[in-house]
């Protein structure tokens, strides 16, 4: 017991020395900084740990039994290439339009609630008119903000598809796309 | 883990012998020749990604220092870049050189956190630049810290010169997002990452695909690696979970130039197994793993010392 309480006495000053003795300070400093005090200095915003250009690196953090990605086609169905029209990778439209969606998400809760309802639909079982809201946005900040305006001229108008990757009983892999825009 | 000089080495037991040699802290002092090549290599990653004005001219989601109001619109402005382009590629060059980076790193160190921002403004969050930033961002505060030093007469970590101690500082923030980003996955997953591994195939079928749709080209068929991994779970926490426990002890990296080697290949090849499985690129993390970890011509001098050492004995 009195060996424990000698312990109990001397880890603070243990812990302290084997601090000023650690060799890489800056290193430690810039782990506690990005894994945990930006993430809860950000916790309530859309993507808590991100402040450029600090990051807690969440990509494939965690992986789920659902996965989807997006693409664009014009009035024909026809695919577009995405970078060369309107200036941005499919990864970031996709993460453009998963913002939008979250915020999508939230609206249909609170209606929800003001129903005294819970809404608790997954992404993947969204309906394509509850995803409409943040697809259309997507399309007419990408055709408002783009770069090559002469690119978007080309085409009529474009529709935003998302594609909802499962797994079905056996196991196998799953591709279901969905209309979620059109502008 | 430093150093235990007072003992001579052949008393030691062969296990502390080994792990003295794996582990031992041994600081890295660089010759001036090495040092030139290690900016330069930062200044060249850099410039891959200062080289040109963003493709955004809006902050239409304002994120990180644009959520207080800055606008840095201005990094797209095409105009503008006929003139800042030409000083950032001065600024870099100077610095690689060596010539005062607290004041020559400031303006490619804004223009990346401008450029960053403004993408990251658009409505998604994006990693490919953010290691660039922050390895500007500590090689610019290493510098400061220096100068501070000097003016306070205080000696800089391990009797470093102010040029090491940029290099160092490079160093341990590339390996601090590593363990930053170990210690989220397990944070994100509640501990579960490893047990949901075989899901990451999902991830690779949602790669594979967003990638055709860049410039419509198809790109190489991994779906099969995909079912691979849902039909061998075991097989996606080999291949898969051994990420983990890469990222998380990325650290002893920076231990000594035996482990930066290590460390620095190790993670390479793990980006370029993910550069082939998800078609993401990863150019600027092995380019700067290259330069500041494998370091692969301070080797191939050691080795041709070591072989005109051999053929003088012979």
């Amino acid at each position: 017991m009195e060996s424990f309480n000698r312990l109990s006495l001397h880890m603070p000053k243990k812990i302290y020395q084997w601090f000023l003795c650690l060799p890489h300070k800056f290193h430690w400093f810039f782990v506690v900084l990005t894994a945990f005090l930006i993430p809860w200095l950000t916790r309530n915003t859309l993507k808590p740990g991100e402040w450029y250009p600090f990051s807690n690196f969440p990509m494939y953090s965690n992986f789920e039994k659902q996965a989807y990605y997006v693409y664009i086609t014009d009035k024909k169905d026809q695919p577009v290439a995405m970078y060369p029209t309107f200036g941005n990778w499919p990864s970031g439209i996709k993460k453009m339009y998963d913002g939008k969606l979250k915020i999508t998400v939230n609206n249909l809760k609170e209606k929800a609630k003001a129903e005294g309802k819970t809404y608790k639909t997954k992404i993947v079982n969204m309906t394509s008119e509850e995803c409409r809201p943040a697809g259309d946005a997507t399309l007419k900040q990408l055709i408002e903000t783009s770069r090559t305006p002469e690119e978007i001229k080309k085409h009529e108008g474009f529709r935003l598809y998302q594609v909802d990757i499962t797994l079905d009983k056996d196991g196998s892999i799953v591709k279901k796309p969905k209309l979620v825009g059109e502008l | 883990m430093n150093t235990d000089s007072s003992l001579p080495q052949s008393n030691l037991p062969l296990w502390r012998r080994c792990l003295r040699f794996c582990l031992g802290f041994e600081p890295m002092y660089h010759a001036w020749w090495e040092m030139i090549l290690m900016r330069g290599g930062i200044a060249f990653v850099a410039w891959q990604t200062l080289r040109g004005h963003s493709p955004f001219m809006s902050q239409p989601t304002p994120h990180g220092f644009a959520t207080w109001g800055l606008d840095f619109s201005w990094i797209g402005n095409e105009a503008l870049s006929h003139y800042l382009i030409p000083l950032l590629a001065i600024c870099l060059f100077l610095y690689a050189i060596g010539l005062v980076p607290s004041l020559t790193l400031l303006p490619p160190l804004i223009a990346s956190i401008a450029h960053g921002t403004l993408g990251n403004s658009q409505g998604g969050i994006g990693h490919t630049t953010q290691i660039v930033t922050a390895v500007l961002l500590a090689a610019w505060l290493a510098s400061i810290w220096s100068f501070f030093c000097a003016k306070t007469h205080r000696r800089l970590p391990h009797s470093y010169t102010p040029a090491q101690l940029g290099l160092d500082w490079s160093r341990q923030v590339i390996m601090a997002t590593y363990v930053a980003s170990a210690i989220t996955k397990c944070i994100e997953s509640e501990g579960g990452w490893l047990s949901d591994t075989p899901y990451f195939a999902l991830q690779i079928v949602k790669a594979t695909e967003s990638a055709y749709y860049n410039y419509l080209i198809p790109a190489d068929n991994t779906v099969w690696l995909a079912q691979a991994l849902i039909d061998h779970p075991t097989l996606a926490k080999l291949l898969i979970g051994a990420a983990l426990p890469l990222e998380m002890l990325a650290f002893l990296g920076l231990l000594n130039r035996r482990s930066a080697l290590f460390f620095g290949l190790s993670l390479i090849a793990f980006h370029s197994s993910v550069t082939e499985v998800m078609n993401l690129g990863f150019v600027y993390h092995k380019s700067l793993l290259l330069a500041l970890f494998v370091n692969p011509v301070w080797w191939a001098v050691q080795a041709g010392e070591k072989l005109k050492r051999l053929k003088m004995k012979s």
